[in-house]
């Protein structure tokens, strides 16, 4: 299948392309609280979380200057591929800014505080907690794109009986489509789906 | 041999295919990698959309929660 649509955000952000706040905002803000969450991060902790990994991948002091979720189209990044994967880079900067928070949080709350526990995830269970995350990240986005790679009516087949798990005998009579035909959206819109993921995971 | 195709393999897994339909595709199974091998790859799709609902669903939860706070 070929790709004739405009590169995903994360074949540009890895391609060195320039990337705005508001796009790349909106695309990992979830992954990046996902993460926070998984870490056992408060609400507060965790848009602190968002708000100082992405002060750092924009390398400019924003924080506190901008609403994030209407920071000026100016501002933004460019990922130097000689860092290495993209991927890596973001994990890791996540991971150090959820430290910063918990020393910070150590220093402020008792020891017995079951609320808030001053452990950190162990390097294992921050492994695992960020692939978890990540593959979902990388499913969701991989979702959205599959819109533009299949027909409309494909797809709905595809988000109620693959998806939403209905029956296909349901999904068959409510979109008008043979039962045959459902299965031939699911089989096609899995193997778009993967090459879509293989496209977007980096090589 | 004449092969059975993904959606026929489709209705055969999913106990939709009539009595004598089932038995033919049985045994043509038992005789055929390349429809076995096509059934088991049906098998690990199955996996993979697991994989896809559970990751809808905890982006839709996540969703749901973030516009539940904005509009507190």
């Amino acid at each position: 299948m070929a790709f004739t649509t405009s590169k995903s955000l994360l074949a540009r952000v890895r391609g060195g392309d320039e990337i705005s706040w508001g796009e790349f905002y909106a695309a990992y803000r979830p992954l990046i609280l996902l993460c926070g969450g998984d870490c056992g991060l408060g609400e507060d902790e965790k848009e602190e979380l968002v708000q100082q990994v992405m002060a750092e991948i924009f390398q400019k002091d924003i924080v506190g200057k901008y609403d994030p979720d209407h920071v000026p189209e100016n501002i933004s990044f460019q990922y130097d591929p000689k860092r290495g994967r993209f991927r890596h880079f973001l994990r890791k900067i996540i991971r150090n800014h959820a430290i910063k928070i918990y020393r910070k949080r150590k220093a402020c709350v008792s020891l017995d505080d079951e609320e808030h526990p001053v452990d950190l995830p162990t390097e294992d269970r921050w492994d695992g907690i960020w692939e978890t995350q990540w593959q979902k990240h990388v499913m969701n986005m991989a979702l959205v794109e599959l819109k533009n790679h299949v027909q409309p009516e494909t797809y709905l087949a595809f988000e109620m009986y693959a998806i939403q798990d209905r029956g296909v005998r349901e999904v068959s009579e409510f979109l008008n489509m043979s039962v045959s035909s459902i299965y031939t959206a699911k089989s096609r819109c899995i193997a778009a789906l993967k090459e879509i993921i293989a496209n977007l995971e980096e090589k | 041999m004449a092969h059975y195709t993904a959606e026929e393999l489709e209705t055969y897994r999913h106990g939709e295919m009539s009595v004598l339909g089932r038995i033919a595709c049985t045994e043509h199974l038992k005789k055929c990698p390349k429809c076995a091998k096509l059934l088991k790859q049906l098998e690990s799709d199955d996996l993979f959309l697991t994989t896809l609902r559970i990751s809808v669903s905890s982006y839709a939860q996540f969703a749901a929660a973030q516009h539940q706070s904005t509009s507190i």
